[in-house]
């Protein structure tokens, strides 16, 4: 049996300490995902409290098929667009990143910047798409088990979000804009 | 090549180093490639590198307050109590209860003084917010998740079936013990999709004749009266093998026990019926029924 089983384990028999051992392990990583998402700390609070809840309360559906990690983003996942659904605002811009905030001090990289305020525009699925790629490095795998579809479509959904982003960033350097046409579109790699 | 196994492609070449022998060498002779693989790059170190938010110290204490809560206080989350809704979902538990007595209370029936399934307060939960609102019902009735064994050992006057799965594809998420008042009622809930059902049985509160005189089932007691109530989408059914009963006593085929309902949006004509079956199917009552 391996750690995480022991700790899931016990985590099944509401062990406390097994319990903040998970939590320890995995709270940086799900607070900042729902802080990206919502761009509003006290709702990044309110959702990770939910998930954790829910996680420990639910441990008994955990199948052990993904990691621990995986089963936990996808609960702060589904809480954080539930959260923005019925704030109405999944596809509104979101205009009080905490992150972006402090990205906007003087000495931060312009592009760091940039792609903030850029993610912070995409909907809230493609916001959530290429924050688990790029801020939590999670594989194709791990991230359709997160969001909820077919790990098939992760490729296209993911460039399809970077696609958004990029549009969005040329708003940031209009020279940018347009880009040349690429080899790839017609379905060719030299 | 297809478009996204190239975008896949380079995408795993910058997020992991992976390279099968042929990225680098097209990336020497394609310069389109090369800026795909520089705004990638780009991408990930400025979201990887963006300033790491500092985890709320209260969190944990915060969630650590939920897991021992006593949900009666009916804290949602954590930080933000909302004493109007609070109050408000107290007032209702009172009101069905003291309904509840007052209705069927003439001093020489049975009904138990003691507090009933607020279902009240659980479709107005639901209504707003979905499961989470069955998640604050269950908190505000102290619930605590159990398996299906444990609920026949604390409830053990209460008869349900609680199956893995429903017709119609719902599965179990999770069974819980309810208090009420010194016993217990049990609830389930499946799940399919988005779509949620919540089956609760909990101990009939009365044997008394209603207001019309006419002896009905004791599962058609308290505050929802053994029908159907609905608030916006959602539908609280009373469950038992005949719903509306008027049956005498003799005749009576009903379940003298247990209250048996389910709350869900579905089409009741279309999806309901099997599902009540299903959850209604208990061969211990049947054994009982026939002696």
């Amino acid at each position: 049996m391996t750690e995480e089983e022991k700790l899931v384990q016990r985590c099944r028999s509401q062990d406390r300490e097994a319990q903040h051992e998970v939590y320890r392990r995995t709270s940086q990583r799900i607070y900042r995902l729902l802080l990206r998402m919502t761009g509003d700390a006290d709702a990044a609070f309110d959702l990770a409290q939910e998930t954790y809840v829910r996680a420990f309360t639910r441990i008994g559906q955990f199948d052990g098929k993904s990691a621990l990690a995986t089963w936990l983003y996808r609960i702060a996942v589904n809480e954080a667009l539930q959260h923005l659904r019925r704030a109405g605002r999944a596809a509104s811009r979101l205009t009080d990143d905490p992150a972006r905030r402090e990205a906007a001090s003087p000495d931060t990289v312009a592009t760091r910047l940039d792609v903030q305020a850029a993610l912070a525009r995409l909907t809230a699925i493609d916001r959530a798409m290429l924050l688990l790629r790029y801020q939590d490095g999670l594989d194709y795998a791990a991230i359709a088990e997160a969001v909820g579809c077919r790990p098939g479509t992760v490729a296209s959904r993911l460039n399809r979000a970077r696609g958004r982003l990029r549009e969005l960033l040329a708003d940031y350097d209009p020279e940018e804009s347009v880009r040349p046409s690429h080899p790839i579109e017609a379905g060719r790699m030299e | 090549m297809d478009r996204n196994l190239i975008q896949d492609r380079l995408d795993a070449y910058v997020a992991e180093g992976c390279d099968s022998g042929l990225i680098e060498p097209h990336l020497a002779t394609c310069a389109d490639c090369r800026r795909a693989v520089a705004e990638l790059t780009v991408l990930r170190s400025a979201m990887a590198e963006a300033p790491q938010p500092l985890v709320p110290e209260a969190l944990w204490h915060a969630i650590e307050r939920r897991l021992d809560q006593a949900p009666a206080v009916g804290v949602r989350r954590g930080r933000r109590l909302r004493p109007l809704a609070l109050a408000a979902s107290v007032g209702l538990a009172i009101s069905a209860t003291m309904f509840a007595l007052h209705r069927w209370g003439d001093g020489a029936s049975k009904v138990v003084a003691a507090p009933s399934v607020d279902f009240d307060a659980l479709l107005a939960h639901v209504a707003r917010d979905g499961d989470r609102g069955l998640d604050q019902f269950l908190r505000e009735h102290r619930a605590r998740p159990v398996t299906p064994e444990e609920a026949r050992t604390v409830a053990p006057d209460v008869r349900f079936s609680v199956p893995e799965a429903l017709p119609g594809g719902f599965a179990r998420q999770a069974v819980y013990a309810l208090p009420f008042g010194q016993r217990h009622a049990v609830a389930a809930r499946y799940q399919r999709g988005d779509e949620l059902v919540c089956a609760i049985f909990h101990p009939a509160m009365s044997q008394a004749p209603g207001p019309d005189g006419q002896k009905r089932c004791t599962c058609t007691v308290g505050q929802h009266g053994g029908c159907m109530e609905s608030r916006g989408q959602w539908n609280l059914l009373r469950v038992t093998e005949a719903t509306g009963c008027r049956c005498t006593p003799e005749a009576c085929q009903c379940d003298p026990t247990t209250c048996h309902c389910v709350v869900s949006r579905l089409n009741e004509p279309a999806e309901l019926p099997a599902i009540v079956a299903a959850i209604s199917r208990d061969e211990d009552a049947k054994v009982r029924r026939t002696e």
